[in-house]
């Protein structure tokens, strides 16, 4: 069955949380809204890969989607850049996530945490070097 | 004049050197200090080379004193002092992490079990920050002690800061990414016209536009943003009369100048910029262009406080510039692929990405001259000291030398033969 926005979408076959796709962020020239530009079925499964990996802080969490080891654009942001992180937040704390395409450059909430960028270095998703830029807030190009 | 250059091999994420000690963070997690003075000493292979090598990595400051700058006048004495270093240019200094472990003074884990965004050691205190807060706690600490930097440091404030940078005076300034730009004010007496943000610590606002990182200059902070304007942050003296009728100097917020103004540009286009002490850098396609700082303008003589210098081209298989840092002895700017060095004698080193970290320590009693650089799989510790040799007066690159070391320093040199506990009480300049 496709997903649709805005209904909560029971993952209990995948995963150990459920999601909500918010048409919010799917949506063109919502202010100050970063924007998916992959699927529903890929924003789910970036959901579902972050949670399963365990690259949560409490209830926020943060993924990427891979295609052929690389690092996929997700999202765009007001300006039309290109985002290829995502986060992901249980907002009422009832595990019921939603999630948007982060713009860490441009928004101190959207940084990786520390930690799981440094999981994500040690599963060569991405380098050292990469890992200092996003942590201080410098655009590179992941 | 080359730099020399010491390479350590391994696994590292961060660094600092501090009263004679290194410390590496390591990227599992580890906190490591070691004896850097005998790690140089034992690098020193030939007797004819100590000055030289300790000049280079022990004492970036003595070669500064104004009573040598005759005897480097002096064509025979020059030509010895870079003959000097001209020898040790071409050795190569490196150690493995085994040799290193001799010269370790002690280990442990990065204290609160997360990797630092950002370090700074002022007045023995280790300052750092990452997503959960900026803490301190007591750094270079006895031998005897379990730990060389204290395991349970105090958290200040749970801001979720990008950068920090202290000041010879006690302040240390954070960048706060969208949260914009504070300060930690460790002064006795604190301004009156900022708005303290934390209750815990003497933590205010400076400005509420987007900080990525920031220096000092002079009194003041150049704020850099890699979205936003930059800008510099003015401070000024203000006196008052405070208890026993006595006057005393506050220093409180003035005005600031943004980027736009100082570089004097029409358009709306953003570019970086970043700035300490005497000059204000910006980035342009291919390069950046130097613009000097007067601090202290006498506008009835018809003096500018900013006056352009010069333009430095860059290659461009380097990239454009994404971070930009100043010492001594020259610029350094960080591109995507490669570190450059514009060094104050008008020459260039490069090196290439990808760059993990990279530090230099303009604020050090003993390591103005280094350059810190951290690569995939080791650190690079450079020398400069052509320096020496420059006019600061007529300096286009780099910070200009004023020897005004804090009159709380006694020592001002390592060939000094002081007592070094006298730096062990909590009120440092550095």
């Amino acid at each position: 069955m496709p997903y649709q926005a805005d209904t909560e979408i029971d993952l209990t076959a995948k995963t150990t949380s459920n999601y909500i796709i918010s048409s919010q962020h799917r949506r063109v020239g919502n202010p100050n809204k970063c924007r998916w530009t992959v699927s529903f079925a890929d924003e789910v499964d970036c959901f579902i890969n972050s949670i399963n990996n365990n690259w949560k802080d409490g209830t926020k969490a943060w993924g990427m989607k891979m295609i052929n080891a690389a690092l996929i654009v997700v999202g765009l942001n007001d300006d039309n850049e290109e985002l290829k992180l995502a986060k992901f937040i249980d907002g009422t704390g009832k595990n019921v996530w939603h999630g948007y395409p982060a713009d860490y450059a441009n928004r101190s909430q959207d940084r990786p945490t520390n930690t799981i960028l440094q999981m994500w270095v040690v599963n060569g998703y991405i380098s050292k070097a990469k890992m200092t830029k996003i942590n201080r807030g410098f655009s590179c190009n992941l | 004049m080359q730099p020399v250059k010491i390479t350590i091999k391994g696994d590292f994420y961060d660094c600092q050197i501090y009263r004679g000690r290194l410390y590496l963070w390591t990227f599992d997690g580890d906190l490591k200090v070691y004896n850097w003075n005998e790690l140089v000493r034992s690098q020193i292979k030939k007797d004819e080379d100590k000055i030289a090598m300790t000049f280079c990595f022990l004492d970036g400051n003595y070669l500064y004193k104004s009573s040598l700058i005759e005897l480097f006048k002096d064509i025979d004495f020059k030509a010895l002092l870079l003959q000097k270093f001209g020898a040790i240019e071409k050795e190569s200094f490196e150690l493995s992490e085994s040799k290193l472990n001799n010269f370790l003074i002690g280990h442990q884990d990065t204290p609160t079990g997360i990797l630092p965004t950002d370090t700074e050691i002022y007045s023995n205190k280790l300052y750092f920050i990452h997503d959960k807060g900026l803490y301190s706690g007591s750094a270079h600490r006895s031998k005897s002690d379990k730990y060389p930097v204290s395991s349970r440091p105090n958290k200040l404030w749970d801001c979720n800061l990008l950068s920090i940078k202290a000041n010879k005076y006690p302040q240390l300034a954070l960048s706060g990414g969208d949260e914009g730009l504070f300060e930690l004010n460790m002064a006795d007496n604190l301004p009156t016209n900022l708005k303290q943000v934390e209750r815990r610590g003497p933590i205010f606002q400076i400005s509420n536009s987007h900080s990525s990182f920031c220096n000092y200059s002079y009194l003041n902070i150049y704020n850099t943003s890699l979205v936003e304007d930059s800008f510099l942050a003015m401070f000024k003296w203000n006196m008052v009369i405070g208890e026993g009728n006595r006057e005393k100097a506050l220093r409180d917020f003035d005005t600031e100048i943004d980027d736009k103004t100082i570089f004097n540009i029409k358009s709306k286009k953003h570019f970086i910029s970043w700035g300490i002490e005497d000059k204000i850098y910006k980035a342009i396609d291919g390069g950046f262009d130097v613009i000097k700082f007067n601090n202290y303008t006498n506008s009835e003589k018809g003096e500018k406080r900013f006056t352009r210098l010069k333009r430095v081209n860059i290659q461009a298989w380097k990239g454009k510039i994404i971070n930009g840092g100043t010492a001594y002895f020259g610029n350094i700017v960080e591109c995507e692929n490669a570190l450059i060095v514009a060094q104050s004698d008008g020459k260039y080193l490069t090196i290439p990405g990808p760059i993990t970290r990279w530090r230099v320590y303009p604020r050090s009693m003993n390591y103005e001259n280094h350059l810190h650089v951290i690569l995939d799989d080791r650190i690079e510790i450079y020398s400069f000291n052509h320096d020496y040799f420059i006019n600061q007066e007529d300096k286009e690159l780099g910070i200009q030398f004023r020897s005004e070391k804090h009159f709380r320093t006694r020592r001002t040199s390592y060939f000094d033969d002081e007592d070094e506990s006298v730096f062990d009480s909590a009120d440092l300049p550095f």
